[in-house]
């Protein structure tokens, strides 16, 4: 486990040149334009959370333009590490990403004097790190397959393709479920709040750890 | 344990080359030059030694151990320097150490600092703003710190002024002048390896040629240079990359070939570089 977090450690350095306080501030105002315009946090929140995504896949790019996987093995570093790894490090990012858009959300809202429930927005975020964590389970493996610059294209295409997904799930429900029987499932998810937590935690963890094979499957491939 | 570096029989398929049966040994305390013309297989044959890439067969042992076996943490006793550092360009002396230290049992700080002191490279310098020169020094550097006892070079002379590679042979010279501590030692530049090498493997179009001492390749050929009229057609068969030109002809041979070939001919020794050549020439025209 130590040299997985040395790993995670070797990560946060292979990015720190880009973790500039230009992008800080890029930050902030893309948070404050977000919450001027909708005059609430939760797209602001969306949109930083997006960008922490984005920044969780620079040590696939910054790794590939300086040779980096050849590095890692002459650091005697087992490929499984560096797959185990570069997920901490990504959920890291995201999860620091997230309070930290929280926090920059909260702070603006009060400043701005905008009502806003901090229980909400925390749900709000949390669901949204899942989902976004789950595209990330999806992109991780193909990074490690093709690297970072053959797989920018196919990497994001989940990202566009989730939109898609929402819109043909809706259209499916509306002709199958009814009213009705959407509203019982809304009311029994709020009647049972800790089986949902579970059960989302669960998939998530699924998710994640069958993610995490295949790239230790992929990556095992590779030649640096 | 007398080798420090066993390759045997080792195969690795591309679609346009291969590595065929390479094998070769580095006795401990020594240096072997690794040589070959471009596109020879002396980074292929390296990679497949660090484990960078998976071949197909063969055996590789590093201080006794599988090359393949992680729990053994091999490469902690390797240093590696190759033409280019494996390091991010944004980064500097100090992020190298913070990224790397955490990896190596046997980091010494003190050590890196002054190595890095002795070579003139900055501590706040930027791996982007080091020349060539000092890319190489400051993987030697790195290599050194760490108390790596084989060296594995691969082509870190390329492309370096005179005045730098005499610095890395210098160095190198250093590094073995410790028990126990040996290099393999992979270029083009065979003169750099003519003043420090002790032991030498050829690799031609993926197959070991020669593996053995130095003295031993050198005098295992002579230069023939002579008339074009002053061999027959039989003799010419004992010219190994016979390069024809208007007033006669020159290559190498072996030299236990020398009495069947005519006493007029000149005979010289030979270089490394010359016996790259030559066998080089002599693969292409049977191709």
């Amino acid at each position: 486990m130590n040299r997985t977090l040395s790993f995670v450690r070797l990560d946060f350095i292979t990015v720190k040149p880009y973790a500039t306080l230009k992008n800080l501030i890029i930050f902030v105002a893309v948070a404050l334009i977000m919450i001027i315009s909708s005059g609430g946090g939760s797209s602001a929140i969306g949109i930083l959370m997006v960008y922490a995504v984005l920044f969780s896949s620079y040590p696939f790019a910054v790794g590939e333009k300086n040779g980096i996987d050849a590095l890692y093995v002459t650091l005697s570093i087992k490929r499984s590490t560096v797959v185990l790894g570069r997920y901490l490090f990504a959920i890291i990012v995201d999860v620091c990403a997230g309070l930290l858009a929280c926090a920059f959300t909260f702070a603006i809202l009060a400043l701005l004097r905008i009502n806003f429930t901090v229980l909400e927005t925390f749900i709000e975020a949390l669901a949204l790190l899942m989902i976004l964590s789950l595209l990330q389970a999806v992109q991780i493996p193909i990074f490690f397959k093709l690297g970072y610059t053959k797989a920018k294209f196919m990497a994001y295409l989940p990202f566009l393709g989730l939109p898609l997904v929402v819109i043909s799930f809706q259209y499916l429900v509306k002709d199958r479920v009814s009213s009705a029987q959407l509203t019982g499932l809304f009311e029994w998810i709020a009647a049972n709040p800790v089986a949902v937590v579970l059960f989302c935690a669960f998939l998530w963890l699924a998710a994640m750890a069958i993610s995490c094979k295949v790239s230790q499957g992929l990556y095992g491939k590779r030649d640096f | 344990m007398n080798k420090v570096l066993e390759v045997r029989n080792l195969n690795k398929n591309y679609d346009t080359f291969s590595l065929k049966d390479v094998s070769f040994e580095i006795p401990k305390g020594y240096i072997m030059g690794f040589i070959g013309p471009n596109g020879a297989g002396k980074t292929t044959t390296i990679k497949c030694i660090l484990d960078m890439i998976n071949y197909q067969s063969g055996d590789i042992r590093i201080f006794g151990h599988d090359s393949k076996d992680k729990e053994a943490y091999i490469n902690e006793r390797i240093g590696v320097v190759l033409d280019a550092p494996l390091y991010v360009e944004d980064w500097t002396m100090s992020d190298v150490e913070a990224a790397l230290s955490p990896f190596y049992h046997r980091w010494d700080s003190i050590k890196y600092y002054s190595l890095l002191k002795d070579f003139g490279i900055g501590k706040k310098k930027k791996l982007k703003e080091l020349s060539r020169g000092m890319k190489v020094k400051l993987m030697v550097a790195v290599a050194l710190s760490h108390e790596a006892e084989l060296l594995i070079l691969d082509e870190p002379t390329s492309g370096l002024d005179p005045v730098a590679r005499e610095e890395l042979c210098d160095l190198l010279l250093d590094f073995v002048a410790e028990e126990n501590r040996s290099i393999l030692f992979s270029t083009h530049i065979t003169s750099d390896l003519e003043k420090i090498a002790d032991y030498i493997t050829f690799i031609l179009g993926g197959r070991v040629v020669f593996t053995g001492s130095k003295e031993d390749l050198i005098e295992k050929y002579v230069l023939v240079k002579g008339g074009r009229n002053e061999i027959g057609d039989d003799q010419r068969n004992f010219i190994i990359g016979l390069r024809e030109h208007g007033t006669g002809f020159e290559g190498i041979a072996e030299a236990g070939n020398i009495n069947k070939l005519p006493k007029t001919l000149l005979f010289e020794p030979v270089s490394l570089d010359e016996i790259i050549i030559y066998m080089n020439r002599e693969a292409k025209s049977n191709e």
